[in-house]
């Protein structure tokens, strides 16, 4: 199996019919701009300084691909290839609630992709136990 | 056999992109009558290799884009990519029929000749 994660997608439903495109999996450099976004300021042997404002927003700019959400004029708000700071501007300009199901959504979305790497690590190691034991009996 | 020039296109390998392309030229070479085994056109593109992704341009599953201005990103033109070599500068390809919407309408909105 690949170290390198293939740009699949899941398709979240949300209220309303809406959905949302997002990444299965983020790449080590997609998740660490993640974490670089909501960090103000880094210094050594200091803690960091947090960046209240942007707190899960760096995860959702970075999760989402694309989605059906449309302005008043009925026209779908472009995210799909557009620059972060577009994304992230679209994202800050959902009234609150709707911002909020998009957290809770690619939360949800991160912890169920979290428990399936987690068991398939699980059923790889127990694999080469098994393996292991069988090639020291025979 | 009929020829089109584009300015701007990309390769994705899913979402992620494999190569952003400046100036293309793609020839489509229809099917002679009776011409077997290949019943379908043959497309091939040529162009200037602007930006590319190593890992990803080696993978399989590869489609090339053509932006249109007037429409949303998924109703642009897409073709599967069959083969492709590359040497960092240029970049030739063989793609399979086109998916997506009309390359006449496509090539007009980018803006091409």
């Amino acid at each position: 199996m690949s170290r390198f994660v293939r740009p699949e997608t899941n398709k979240l439903d949300l209220s309303d019919d809406d959905w949302l495109l997002v990444k299965r999996r983020l790449t080590a450099g997609e998740q660490r701009r993640a974490f670089a976004r909501h960090v103000k300021t880094m210094r050594q042997g200091e803690r960091a300084e947090i960046d209240p404002e942007a707190i899960g927003l760096g995860l959702m700019v970075q999760y989402l691909v694309d989605w059906s959400l449309v302005d008043d004029t009925g026209r779908v708000v472009l995210i799909r290839d557009q620059p972060t700071s577009v994304v992230e501007a679209a994202l800050t300009s959902l009234d609150p609630s709707s911002f909020a199901e998009i957290y809770d959504a690619i939360n949800g979305h991160v912890e169920r992709q979290r428990l399936e790497l987690d068991a398939e690590k699980k059923s790889r190691d127990t694999g080469s136990k098994l393996s292991a034991i069988s090639g020291s009996a025979g | 056999m009929s020829v089109v020039n584009g300015t701007s296109a990309r390769i994705r390998w899913g979402y992620r992109s494999a190569a952003v392309l400046g100036k293309w030229t793609m020839t489509v070479d229809a099917p002679a009558p009776g011409d077997r085994p290949r019943p379908v056109s043959r497309v091939l593109v040529s162009s200037e290799l602007v930006e590319y992704d190593t890992l990803a341009l080696a993978q399989s599953g590869l489609e090339l884009v053509a932006p249109v201005a007037d429409r949303p990103p998924d109703r642009w033109p897409t073709w599967p990519v069959l083969a492709l070599v590359h040497n960092g500068r240029e970049l030739r390809a063989e793609l399979g029929p086109k998916k997506g919407a009309s390359l006449h309408v496509a090539i007009r909105a980018a803006g091409n000749q």
